[in-house]
């Protein structure tokens, strides 16, 4: 009977094929939203490390800035 | 090129068997007791199919390689980045900000005070 050919082919044409394919779907879905790509990753870093050397510069500047004019904050 | 610092890595510096549970804390900064006394509670809940996921973990996760991070607070930024890439970039560019706002502090102390300089010398004439 057809039935009895059908029926397995399905069950197993799902089992196999289409819940991996759900589960890989959403697993490569859910990796694009959260992690970042190599090269974001090194852009980013690129930005922590020179936002890190501007803040040591500025407060090295700001050091200077009140040892020549102790009231600069005040009067600017 | 360097090691990714998003990636998972095992802690064998901290390890107290395969540095699987000092890897998965020091991922998400989670204590790592907390780590192995839920790891511990799971391998007995779920015997032994915890046992088996975490030696898979140990066999398919790399070591972390030695100076990933410079110093302590690039340790602690980049647990944050692994946390949530926006607010991270969010805080640089916060920091910049920072520093763009005091640099205009400074820029305008020196050209109030050139034009005030400017005025008392005009004054003089």
């Amino acid at each position: 009977m057809a039935e009895d050919i059908f029926v397995p082919v399905i069950v197993l044409g799902i089992l196999f094929i289409g819940f991996p394919w759900l589960i890989l779907h959403y697993v490569t879905k859910w990796k694009q939203a959260k992690t970042l790509t190599n090269e974001d990753e090194n852009l980013l870093d690129d930005m922590y490390d020179t936002a890190r050397r501007l803040e040591e510069r500025m407060v090295t500047i700001e050091r200077i800035m009140a040892a020549e004019n102790p009231n600069w904050k005040m009067s600017g | 090129m360097s090691a990714s610092r998003t990636a998972f890595y095992l802690d064998k510096g901290n390890a107290k068997w395969l540095g699987v549970c000092s890897g998965i804390a020091d991922y998400t900064g989670i204590d790592a007791t907390f780590v192995r006394v839920g790891t511990v509670i799971a391998t007995f809940a779920t015997f032994p199919l915890g046992l088996i996921v975490y030696l898979v973990i140990a066999w398919v996760a790399n070591t972390k390689p030695l100076g990933l991070y410079e110093d302590q607070s690039e340790a602690k930024f980049w647990e944050g980045v692994r946390q949530s890439p926006t607010r991270s970039t969010r805080d640089v560019r916060g920091k910049f900000r920072d520093i763009d706002r005091r640099l205009a502090d400074i820029e305008t102390y020196y050209t109030s005070r050139n034009s005030r300089l400017a005025s008392e010398i005009d004054s003089l004439r």
